[in-house]
Formats: structure tokens, sequence, C-alpha cells
């Protein structure tokens, strides 16, 4: 750590002093007015000297400026949208200039790629370069949650809304595997670190690797595909400030309404007496409930509106510093943000908060420094603070106690001061205890996480133009720790269970269900530590023409984990390391032929002597038609039009066990000599995993069909994909090896999985200006779609039991065919199995018309839990100063069932809540007797029969939401500069705000099929942002 | 720099709109008093009759909502008040209410000055059902410390555990309520002889049985001078081994505060007098009943040669089986329940009857009445009302016969009462053998921390009462009070 700022502050004073330098032996003043192509003058032009960063003037309301510099220097006018000029010094005192309007040119626009900064129209494999500004538009603490719909070729949902964990799980064209690791290789800066603590405004460009030529270098781990990230660097000129406040208020998108107390009551007394048996509350209980005249026996209590706030209020403030000279160049950001939880809080504590609350500062400075004129030396220090704040009582026991605990099971606290508490009899042998929501939240102490991040990148880069023109020599160090602070403040109040009768003497009996706990405090860290090298060999040229480029780089990482070892486990401390060797030669002709061809050769100590080393070619190739001469002579609108096409293989190696090549044992107590029923047990040792010493690398093998396309002068854009892979050798344990083989447990692991899948992604953009208006309409979809090819799995005599020739994670259950009409129609119907069944039950499809329904009568029904298409589309107007954005984003292909003590009415007895959906909506004799009726008929205590995953509890887990409308005003120039401003924007921004789906009992992205998860929220967000 | 400061303070702007995470206290139960300055009225109160424990509804204005300061009384009696929402009173009809009910309430302010006090023209008539009642309980729900220790009942007196209850009918004829009580503490092997003496409200220690490694049962020979204990030995397992005494008797005139043996014979498990004398007992060894011959006319008798009327391990198919005895009050049969030995095994759900030959003084063959031999591993969900082999019961315990006043004049007036330990309810068994559950069980759900079944509710037999573990049962005739023991307490069951 030391070392680490050590090194920092002797950059810090080299950057300091290169700045310091500039400012002597000025001896003339320039003085002139500065306008645009239409004379109109320009205001807050950055008018510099070059090569003498820091030192320069601004141009004033009429364009007009003054600088003192010394002879035979050259100025230079820079302006946002502008093309920059420079204008060398002579002997003249007036300098006018007229800057021009920069155009964006499609030969120009660069994407950043595996090796480094390439020309988009030299790019030959699938690769979605992000606009950063719409990645910034997300009330939240992360960016993975602006992915779903802003980022074609991304499949992402956020699953939970609680603050600190309320990041977006993310897939690069879905889901290809069943076995471990299927999420994609996250590069910042080049090396391997977390997306979500990464402040968002610190990153300059944000690109998706989709396909196998893209992520071959990366052979190792690039077969579930490549987010690369780099973040601001300084440029030459004057300092310039960036500052961004902003404020959100967060409310939940969805929340689960529940039915009253009283319709509650009635609801459960029926689900007694509809199935002959006797009301749980009698006549004289139920009007106590209704004339709330026994408030601690009939308590009516709405948990949501005691435990939860209506809203929650979040900031965010950033601020970055930049600029620098010729020899060395720094940004330097600082960002914080505070994100609120929507617990209420008890006001007798104090001392400390129970609420849940999440904040991270993040800082970072990248200072390039020219060692000499063909020599850079770039150095990254970032790093992050987090603090994450929880209520004593775990998230999921909060949220399936509030929601499972209805309005009549218990008071929050009785009268002599006594905690309440429930316990619930999930079944004959299964007792537990539940503590109401309130204690949870408010009395159970609190805990806390700490974080702390230090990232550390080293750039060196030596261009050998003097050896040949085009040869570059890069090398990259990266080291980063992590650490985790766990502070589990634990304490819990003694707990009572009641009788709900009163004795004689009118006293409730009451007993201890759980005891007291005073606070105790229990700590655990977690730590990683991550090094890298990389060192890289460019070599890039054009002749007449044809235009070569090769690229060879060696890298090496470890990995260790460096957490609290309380198993003692030897393994742990063992480095995980890879090493590698890759290239990459490209060749172009005019920009109409491309053809790349790349490699990843990688090891990894995952794998036996032998086995570790894998070969990953790929190859794309391009044509651009756009730059054969028939159509730029004849059809000019067309300034691209490339086919892509690419196919390769890439590898991972990221099993649930690590070296699955070795054999590991255990103690085990059950070896019997003698003959049967005789008891000679003896210890021994057995297998804890058997040995495969085969297994090696799971090879993803990709295919990928392209288009991009440019019309009109960018008018219209666009890139389309079509993909096709296939993952082989995919790691899974022989879970159906015969008992002859002797192993029971500890079966081996083999590459014996296949995974096929295909989709599309793409995306397309307008974008015309109307007079002062700037209009910009643009979508983009990913669909993505699999299949199991290969499964160790045991026969079935009916193919759609089987995982094969399905979807991985597919939806599974019985076919309802709605409810029993009548007992002829039981009678009438093939015999269901599961239990009793009465009119108003679930009638089950005989699948295979053997006339019973059983378990062979499940089949795959709706699609899978996780969304299988994601798309997005959006508007923006910008008119003057003010700017208009909409963007829609929507998911589908997405089934689940609910369950669970919510969803299914009286599962547990009183343990468990009713939705107000069911009011009116489920059969009931004599009142709704709908064979369609959305709630079968009420049973206490669950009913085998109806209360199982089938298509009548399949719900579409499809939505479309408002993600983002923002509406933002900068201020004109003219203001600004009076106030020595170069910029100024205020904005509104309401993320979420509308969802439509038919689901609408709770957020169908969270993906719950119990609902029990802390909300995702909806917000409107007040900014403003700042430049000087 | 100056521009920094605008963004400090546009942060600390943005940061001060936010507000605290503080609200009211939802947990705090609050109040509001009747309102000195308006007067306080009363209308009328509902329902009009009732049995202990009714819901009692008194309607009017400017109650206030903190029930301390209500005062409600039942002919002078307090009755519990549970809560007001300022217009209407919920309170409770007393214990120990009049037949017909004088009902007054008066309500405080704040300071607890007089606002109201007003008697009803109305009256509260008490209705007449059976209903579970807890004579006495002491359990501190905190620590979970159940005190065994004879003493005054409001004195910190206590049987929390009694697995039998026998009457005093000689006290009891004399007009003084007394039951004995063997303490029994969930498996410890620590036997003293208590009487519970209702009358004085205390219960006593009449003598600890430290000769005798364990006893189960005590009993009166007729006319109730003599107590006969129950006893095992361990070791004498074989029938007419003499080496040991397997019956002890104690003698009124010495207040049964020593015992002689009585009987030298092999291991006694419970044993039953009929009204002539005879004795017939169960022993370990193999279910076997005996009749006691009760040789020579010196004690301790010497059993050499007892009488073997059957063997209920033979009968029921079970090992280590043997017999609770339950004689009819008329001596034409004897009752039989079974025990295997392991409580939390379970015991055979079957009731056994065997008519009693007094010519040859002879017990004949058992045949099942109720219940099936096989379902002694009933679960507590899947206990079936039923009659004769149809009924289903889950863990039967103790015992004993009650009148019941709609048989009069038939041949058998009495019917079977019955603890279901495991399957927490009191079982009636008519002379016809049709089983209904008489208490316990009821669907109070509020009990969840007890399992399904159990809990602990007073209140109606069906509507509203549980019990944990009920064992002991005995009933007095004189008031027809049925006495069980359940949850750690003395309940009883009767029309207050």
């Amino acid at each position: 750590m030391k070392k680490i700022l050590s090194v920092l502050l002797v950059l810090l004073g080299f950057a300091a002093s290169a700045y310091s330098q500039s400012s002597k032996g000025a001896n003339i003043e320039i003085t002139g007015r500065v306008t645009d192509e239409l004379g109109e003058p320009l205001i807050g032009v950055s008018v510099t000297i070059k090569n003498r960063p820091g030192f320069g003037s601004m141009t004033d309301v009429d364009g007009k400026y003054s600088i003192k510099v010394a002879k035979y220097s050259t100025l230079v006018f820079s302006y946002i949208s502008f093309e920059t000029a420079e204008v060398e010094l002579e002997d003249q005192k007036v300098v006018n200039v007229v800057l021009s309007e920069s155009k964006d040119n499609i030969l120009d626009q660069a994407v950043v790629t595996a090796t480094g900064v390439q020309k988009k129209i030299t790019v030959t494999g699938a690769v979605s370069n992000v606009d950063v500004g719409s990645l910034q538009k997300t009330a939240t603490s992360s960016v993975t949650n602006a992915l779903a719909g802003n980022v074609p070729g991304i499949i992402a949902r956020q699953t939970t809304g609680q603050p600190g964990d309320n990041v977006s799980e993310f897939w690069i064209r879905g889901i290809s595997t069943f076995g471990a690791g299927s999420s994609a290789l996250v590069l910042v800066d080049g090396f391997e670190r977390s997306l979500n603590e990464i402040n968002v405004e610190d990153i300059q460009d944000f690109t998706v690797l989709k396909d196998a030529s893209a992520t071959a270098i990366y052979g190792s781990r690039g077969a579930n595909g490549v987010v690369l990230i780099t973040t601001k660097r300084g440029a030459e000129g004057k300092t310039k400030l960036n500052a961004k406040v902003e404020t959100s208020y967060n409310a939940p998108t969805m929340m689960p309404k529940f039915v009253n107390g009283i319709d509650y009551i009635h609801m459960l007394n029926e689900s007694r007496t509809t199935r002959s048996q006797q009301a749980i509350y009698n006549d004289t209980q139920v009007r106590l409930f209704e004339n709330g005249l026994d408030p601690e026996l009939y308590p009516n209590i709405d948990w949501m509106n005691t435990v939860l706030k209506k809203g929650t209020q979040s900031y965010r403030a950033n601020l970055d510093l930049s600029g620098g000279g010729k020899t060395a160049r720094y940004f330097i950001s600082a960002s914080y943000l505070n994100e609120g939880g929507m617990y209420k809080s008890d006001q007798a504590v104090n001392d400390y908060k129970t609420n849940a609350n999440y904040s991270r500062l993040n800082y970072r400075m990248n200072v390039d420094l020219n060692l000499t004129t063909t020599t850079l030396l770039s150095v990254g220090v970032s790093g992050s603070l987090e603090k994450q704040n929880q209520p004593g009582g775990s998230s999921s026991e909060i949220w399936e106690s509030l929601l499972a605990y209805n309005s009549s099971i218990t008071p929050i606290k009785f009268k002599d001061g006594k905690w309440a508490s429930t316990v619930v009899q999930f079944d004959e042998n299964n007792k537990e205890a539940r503590v109401n929501p309130w204690v949870l939240v408010t009395q159970m102490g609190y805990n806390e996480t700490w974080k702390n991040k230090i990232q550390t990148t080293l750039n060196f880069t030596q261009d050998f133009h003097f050896v040949t023109p085009g040869l570059k020599f890069l090398a990259r160090v990266g080291f980063d720790t992590n650490s985790n602070n766990i502070s589990s403040h634990f304490k819990r109040p003694d707990l009572w269970g009641y009788s709900k009768s009163r004795e004689g003497d009118g006293t409730i009996h009451k007993w201890m269900a759980q005891n007291e706990v005073l606070m105790e405090i229990n700590s655990s860290s977690q730590g990683e530590r991550r090094e890298y090298l990389e060192a890289e060999i460019h070599y890039d040229r054009t002749f007449n023409g044809h235009m070569v480029g090769a690229v060879l780089k060696y890298t090496l990482d470890k990995f260790t984990d460096t957490s609290e070892n309380l198993d003692k486990s030897t393994i742990q401390s063992i480095e995980r390391r890879h090493q590698g060797l890759a290239g990459r030669f490209t060749y172009g002709w005019k920009y109409r032929y491309f053809i790349d061809f790349n490699f990843g050769y990688n090891g990894s100590e995952n794998f036996a002597t032998g086995k570790q080393y894998g070969f990953f070619p790929a190859f794309s190739v391009a044509w651009n038609l756009a730059e054969e001469p028939f159509i730029k002579n004849g059809f000019k609108v067309m300034e691209m039009f490339k086919i892509r096409y690419s196919y390769g293989k890439v590898g991972n190696d990221q099993l649930s066990i690590r070296y699955p090549y070795l054999s590991s044992f255990k103690n085990t107590t059950g070896y019997n000599f003698g003959d049967i029923n005789s008891d000679n047990k003896y210890d021994g040792l057995t297998y804890n995993n058997y040995a495969s010493v085969g297994i090696t690398w799971e090879i993803s093998t990709k295919h990928d069909v392209g288009i991009d396309f440019s019309f009109a002068n960018g008018m219209v854009t666009g890139t389309v994909d079509y993909f096709d892979e296939k993952r082989d050798g995919i790691y899974m344990q022989r879970s159906f090896l015969p008992h002859s083989v002797g192993l029971t447990e500890s079966v081996p692991y083999a590459n014996s999985g296949s995974v096929r899948s295909n989709g599309f992604d793409g995306n397309v953009a307008f974008n015309k200006k109307f007079g002062n208006v700037n209009l910009t309409v643009r979508g983009n979809m990913t669909y993505s779609k699999n299949e199991i090819l290969e499964y160790d799995e045991a026969y079935s005599r009916y193919d759609y039991t089987r995982q094969v020739g399905h979807r991985v994670g597919q939806l599974r259950g019985l076919v309802s065919e709605g409810l029993f009409k009548d007992y002829d129609d039981i009678r009438n119907s093939p015999k269901q199995t599961f239990g009793e069944v009465a009119p108003g039950d679930i009638k089950y499809k005989d699948i295979n018309g053997d006339g019973v329904i059983d378990n062979n009568d499940v089949v795959p029904i709706g699609a899978t839990v996780k969304p299988n298409l994601i798309y997005g589309f959006g508007v923006s107007l910008a008119w003057k100063g003010l700017d208009v954005n909409l963007h829609f984003q929507g998911a589908g292909k997405s089934s689940f069932c609910m369950e669970g003590a919510v969803s299914y009415p009286f599962l547990n007895g009183t343990w468990g809540n009713v939705f107000q959906d069911a009011v009116g909506n489920y059969w009931s004799k004599d009142v709704n007797e709908d064979p369609n009726a959305k709630y079968p008929r009420l049973s206490y205590n669950g009913n085998a029969n109806n209360y199982r995953p089938s298509t009548y509890w399949m719900r579409e887990g499809s939505y479309l939401r408002l993600k983002t409308v923002e509406i933002g005003y900068t201020l004109p120039k003219r203001w600004l500069s009076a106030m020595h401003f170069t910029g100024l924007r205020i904005y509104v921004m309401g993320t979420n705000l509308l969802t439509f789906s038919s689901f609408k009992l709770w957020d169908p992205e969270m993906g719950s099929t119990t609902g029990q998860q802390y909300p995702l929220s909806k917000s409107v967000t007040v900014g403003l942002t700042f430049n000087l | 720099m100056r521009k920094l400061h605008f963004f400090v303070i546009a942060l600390a702007v943005l940061t001060l709109a936010g507000c605290s995470d503080k609200g009211s206290d939802p947990a705090a139960w609050k109040v509001t008093f009747a309102d000195p300055n308006k007067e306080v009225q009363f209308s009328d109160f509902e329902p009009k009759e009732g049995v202990v424990r009714t819901s009692v509804f008194i309607h009017g204005s400017n109650f206030g909502t903190d029930e301390s300061k209500i005062l409600v009384t039942f002919n002078g009696r307090n009755a519990p008040v549970i809560a007001s929402d300022g217009t209407t009173i919920h309170c409770m009809a007393p214990s120990g209410m009049a037949e017909k009910n004088e009902v007054r309430v008066k309500v405080l302010s704040e300071e607890g000055e007089e606002l109201g006090d007003y008697v009803f023209d109305d009256f509260f008539i008490r209705g007449a059902v059976p209903q579970v009642h807890t004579l006495l309980r002491v359990v501190n729900e905190e620590t979970g410390e159940k005190p065994d220790s004879p003493g005054p009942f409001d004195g910190g007196g206590s049987c929390p555990c009694s697995e039998f209850y026998l009457f005093d009918p000689v006290l009891r004829e004399q007009g003084e309520k007394v039951f004995y009580t063997i303490t029994r503490y969930k498996g410890t092997y620590q036997r003293s002889l208590r009487a519970v003496n209702l009358t004085k409200r205390e219960i006593t220690n009449v003598v600890d049985f430290s000769r005798i490694q364990d006893t189960f049962q005590v009993g009166f020979t007729p006319g109730g001078d003599t107590l006969l204990i129950a006893a095992q030995t361990g070791d004498n397992l074989t029938i007419g081994a003499t080496d040991k005494a397997d019956m002890y008797y104690a003698l009124r005139s010495e207040n049964f505060s020593k015992y002689y043996e009585y009987n030298m014979g092999c291991i006694m498990y419970y044993f039953c007098m009929m009204p002539d004398g005879t004795i017939f007992y169960s022993t370990y060894t193999d279910g076997s009943i005996i009749r006691m011959n009760k040789p020579g006319t010196t004690l301790p008798y010497r059993d050499s040669d007892p009488t073997v009327c059957f063997n209920m391990q033979n009968v029921s198919g079970l090992s280590s089986a043997r017999a609770r005895l339950y004689p009819h009050p008329t001596g034409k049969y004897v009752y039989m329940i079974l025990d295997t030995g392991y409580a939390w095994l379970g015991r055979s759900g079957c009731l056994y009857r065997c008519d009693y030959d007094p010519v040859n003084k002879i017990l004949k063959s058992p045949i099942v009445i109720a219940g099936s031999k096989d379902a002694y591993s009933t679960r507590p969900v899947d206990l079936a009302e039923g009659i004769g082999t149809n009924a289903k019961f889950c863990n039967l315990y103790d015992a004993c016969f009650m009148k019941n006043p709609e048989y009069v004049g038939r041949e058998d007036e009495y019917d079977f009462m019955m603890t279901d330990r495991f399957g927490q309810c009191i079982w009636r068994v008519t002379p016809e053998g049709e089983c209904r559950v008489y208490a316990g069980r009821s669907n109070n759900t509020g009990a969840e921390n007890y399992g399904d079944y159990t809990g602990f509710i007073d209140g109606p037999l069906l509507d509203a009462a549980r019990m944990e573990e009920p064992m002991a049962i005995a009933w007095d005739e004189k008031e027809d009070v049925l006495y069980f023991s359940a949850n750690y307490a003395i309940r009883y069951i009767s029309i207050e």
C-alpha cells in the first residue's frame, strides 16, 4: 500500500511539473475573433498554445479573444463538435479563425477491440459498440442495470432491488451451457475486473465482443463473450472539469397487493368448510376480527405499510478533472453515491442504523507520460470503497416474512411489551419459528459489509517506427486487491407465541418461542488478489491500399483467494493461473475486403498435464460493398454495407471444483465387517472426489453472419447478426454410472454435455436533422434459443421427460385443462394420483394416454424463467438547448410457475397470505363455479393435486417498460460564459416509470416464482451537470 | 476554484432534500381517554346470555380506548375488559358469576376520576355448556421451569406431571375433595404419593416410595381403609417367583405414611380389584393377566402359583405388551388399554374388554371393542372417530368411567373416558362402542407452536379447547367434574 502511494505521489509530481513549465516567456499579445462558417461568433472556444497545456484563453460573447504568446508559437482553437484548427504564428497580431463543424465520417469511427482501437469499417467480428451516454441513464449504482435493451447481444435481468445488491446479471447472447460459468468475461482497461462497482462516468468506451473471431484472442475465457471497458484519460489542453450531482426518489415498481384482514378470515374459513372441515374461526371470533375489539388476539395489520417506507432517496455526485501537456496528461475523478433502503426504523434505536443502505466512493487517476517521443507510460490507479448496511434479519427472511405474514396472524407486540411471533408447521416433522417483519427489520441489530478495492494498471508502449513503420511493443502489468469485511451485529429480543384464546381472567397464554440473544458481533473477511502480465507486439501498415496487421500477445494471470480460511483448506491458497499466447493477423484491401485470423493458445492449471493447453483458432472475412466502384459511383447514398462471416472456437475452464484430475479422500464411518445385520462398523477413508484424468477444455464452436450498414450520411445505420454456436464437452457429473463401478456419492466429472444455441441480435438507428430539431430513433433486439444435445441422464420411456432436446432451464409441469366442473367430470376423467379431488380442483391432461395422471405427464411447458428475448427502442429529440429522450425496454420468451405460501392460498395453513387478485377469482361452491377461474377451490394446509407446477400456475414473464424518460436543458452559451462555465445542463429523468405486463402481482423482471424479493424501483431523478 | 463551491453547494442542497428514516412507532399501542367534558353514555350490552368467557359487547359512547380505565362487573365479579374503541367495550363473562348477573360498568378518566357508572336493567344469564378449565398450572414461560412441589395452590404448590389420579372415596363422603397422584416427572425415577386437596386448595406429600423401584398405580380396597400399591422390582420376571414384593399396602389409620409388603410375586404393572375383592394384575413378563391367589393367612402373601387368565402378548402380537385395567363400576367386566412400554413409540391403539366370571373369579379372554390392534403407530393426523374398530386412536394413556345422565335406566349407565396422550384429546366411548373426541383438538390454530393439534386453550370442549399430552384422568361423581392432567397442569371439564 505504501509503495503504491509513493509511486502515485511521484507521478502526480511529474504531472504537476509538466504543467507548470509552460507559462514562461510570453511576449506578444494576439487578439482575434472566432466564428462559424456562417459568420456567427462562437462563444467559449478554447484557445491554447500548442505544447503549453494549462495556459490559454477563451472567446467571449462576441467570439473575441486575446492571448499573450511567444513568437512562432502555434495557436490551437478547439470547440465541441467543431473541427480543431491550428494556426502557426509568424508576425501577425490579429488572428481571426473560422471553425467548421466536424463531420462524423463513417470511415473514421473507431471501435475498441481485443487488440486495441480499430476503425469500425475494418472490424470483421461481431462487436457491439455502446453509446456510453445511454449507460449513464440509470438511477441505480450499477452500470449493469442499463445493459438490457441498450446493448445488442446482451440478455440481462435485475433480480433484486436491495441497495448494494441491486445489480443485473447478464449473459452475452443468452445462456449456452448448463454447466458452471455462463457469465461473460469483463475487462476493464485490459484486466478482468467487476462491472458492478465501476463509476459509469469514468467509462470512455464500452464494447461487447460476441463472436469467436473477436474473442478467440482471449481463448481461455472467451466462450461466454467479452465486455471491454476503457476508462477516460486526459487529453492535451486546458484543464477541464466535469461535475454532476443528482438525486433520485425511488419507489417500488410493483408491490404485491394482499387481501384485507376481513376478506382473509372469510377465505380462511372457507378453505376449511369447502373441504368439509370445521371453520378455523367461529362467528364471535370473526366478529372480533371485523370490529377490531381484540387487537391482540385478532389483529388486522397491514405489514407492508408498517414496515416499509413509501419511497427512498438516493444521491450521486461526480467530479473529474483532466488535462495536461505534451509530456504528461492526467484524468482524475472521484464519485460518491448513496442509496437508501425502504425499511422503517425504530425510533428507540439510536445507536445504529437498521435500514438497508449502500454508499460508495470511487476514485480513479489515469496518467500518461511520454518518456520519450516514442515511449508512452500510462499509469492507472482506481479504487472503490463500499459500505452496505442491512437489518439484522436477512433480506430473504424479511421478504419471506413480509409477504407470508398475513394481517391476522399476530400483533406486532403484545400490550405487555412482549414481541409476538409465530411458529409454522410445514409438515409433521418440520416446525420452524417465523419472526414478525417489524422485529426482523428493526429489532435484530444490523449487518455491515465493507468492501475495499484497489486496481493498479501500468501500460508501457514503445513505438518502433524507427525500426520499421507500424511496429509497436506493448507491455501491461496489473495488480488488483479486493477485500470484503462483513460484520454482523446480531441480536434478537425474546419472542412469544400465544394461544388464540383468552384465559378465564382475560390474560393471553403466551410461551417463549425464541430466547433473547444479546447483541453479538461476528466478523469475517474475504479477499482476493489478481496479478496480470501482458506483452504484445503490434504491426500495422498500409501499402498501396493493402492493409496488413499482426498482433502477438502473451498473457499470464494469477488469482489468489485470500479470504479468512476457516475450513483450513489448503487448496484455497493455491493460485489459479492461466497463461496463453494469442495472435491476430489481418489483411484488408482498400476498405473493401478484409480477412482476419485469430488464435489463442491457452493453458489452465485446472487440468492434468497433457490436457492443460487448448488451441482456439478463429477466422473471419468481410466484404464492404460500399467501397466497390460500382456502388461508389452509382449508389452514393450507401457509405457502408459490410457483410461479415466468422467461425471459430473458444474455450472455458470454469468448473465447479478445482483439480478434477486429482482424487481426494474423506473420513467415513460406515465400513461394516461381518454378516448382514451384524453391527461391526469401522472408520475408514472414502473418495471425496474421484479423479477424472481426461477432463479438459469445454469448447464452443461459433458461427456468425452479420451485416453493418450506413446510408445517407449516417441517417440510417445498423448492424444485424445471426449466430449459431455449439458448446461441447460441458462438464457434468456422471450421475448415472452403473452401481457396479462402485462409486455412489463422489461420481467423477466428464466433458460430456453439449448445448447448441442460436439466435440473432442487432440494432438500427435513424438520425436526421429537421431544421433545428435533431431526431434519433433507435432500436435493438437480442434473441437466443438453446437446446441441450447431450446430457448425462437416465433413460426414460417418454422423450419429453428428458433434458435432451429441450432448453437449459426449461420449465416443466403438468398441462392443466381448467377446473373440474362436477363429480361427473371427475368420474369421466383420467385418475389423478396426487390426492383426492373435488369439483373446483385442477384437472390435468393425460399426456401419455395411460388413463392415469402422474409424474409421467409432466412435460416441458412455456419457456425458461430467464428471458430469451430482450429488446429496446427509443427516440431522442434535441432542439436548441432542450433534449428529450425516451427509451423503452422489454423482455420476452420468459415464463415461470407461481408457487409458495403466497401464490398458493393457505398452503401452510395460517402461514402465508392471499393476493387481492384472488378475491372473486377463485372457484367457490355456489358462488363462482367457473371451470376457468383463476384460482382453484380453496384448501387449507396445502393440496397435493392443485399446488404443483402446471400450466395453471404458469405466468408470462415478458414485459415492456418505459425504462428511461429524460428531459434536459443545456443553458445557452451566452449565459454560461458570463459565469465562466463551458456547459451546464439540468435534467429530470424517470426510470422504470411504466411497466406493461400481463403479470401484475410483482415485477416480472425479478424472475421470482414467489415474489418474496426486495422489489425493483422506479425513480425520478433531478440532476445537474456542468463543465469548466 | 470558486466554481467548486458551486458544486459543493449543489451537492449539499440535493442531499438535504432527503428525509430521515424516522416515523411514528407502529409497535406502540396507542390509547385515548374518555373526555371528562362529555358525558359517558351507555345504551345496551349483548349477548344477554352465555357461558363463562363469552365475549360481551357493551355499547355507548365516550368510553376511551384504554381498557385499564374501564371496569365491568357481573354481579360484583370483575369481568376482564379486553378492549374498547370508544363506543363499544369488549369484556368477558367472568368465571364464578351467578346464574343471573347484574352488569355494571364504570369508566374512569385519564387521572382515574370516575366519569360514568351505570347498571344495566337487563341481566346476563349464565349458560350451561361444559368447558375445559385449568385449575393449577405453574410454568415459567420464560425459562420453561415447572416446579414439582407440595404447598398451597396459591403458594407455589404444583404437580406438573401426573400419569394417574385417584379420588379418596372416604374423604369424599366426608365432603372433602382429595385425589392422589403419583409424581412422575417425564421419566425420572423419583416417586412420591401426593394428595391434591381441592377443598383446602393445597398439595401435600403423603409418602415417598423410596423402597419401590417404580410404581404406576395405587388403589383402594373396598371400604377405602387400605391403599394398595403396585410395585415394580425389575428382576423378578418369573411368574411364581416369590422372593420380592410386587404389591405393598398402606393404612388410612397411619395416614398412608408407611407402607408394607402385601404380596410376593412377579413384577406388577397395573392391578384392579373387583367389587368382590379379587385382584387381577398385569405383568411385564409376557403381558400375562394374573389373578392373585392370596395363599395363606399372613401378609405378605406368597403367590407361588398364581392363575394366569390370558397372555396379552399373544392376544395383541406386541412384545412387552402389558395392560392397564379398568374394572366397570358394576364389576361385570374390565376394560384394558395396552402399554407397549415405550411411551414415545406408541401404545396399542385399541381398547379391549374382558368379561368377569364372578363364579370362577376369572377374567375371560379379551375382545377388541374399539380401535384397531394394528394401528398402534397412528399419527395424530390420522386419528379418526367411529364406531368400534372403525375408530383410530393415537396413544391411549389413562381412562375412567363417567356416568352419563342420558343413560339412566339402561343396562350400562357409564361412558368410558380415555386420554389420548399424543392424539392430544380426551375420548368418550359409549357402551355401544361409539368413539368420539370429547374434548381437545379444536381448530384454534393460534397455537402453532404446539403443532397442529396441541395447545393450551380453555373453553368449549371441541370449539376452543386444546391440550398437550393429556395423561391422568379421574371423574368426581359428586360434582360431575372430570379432572385430567395436561400441559403440566391440573385441568378439568365441568359446567361452571
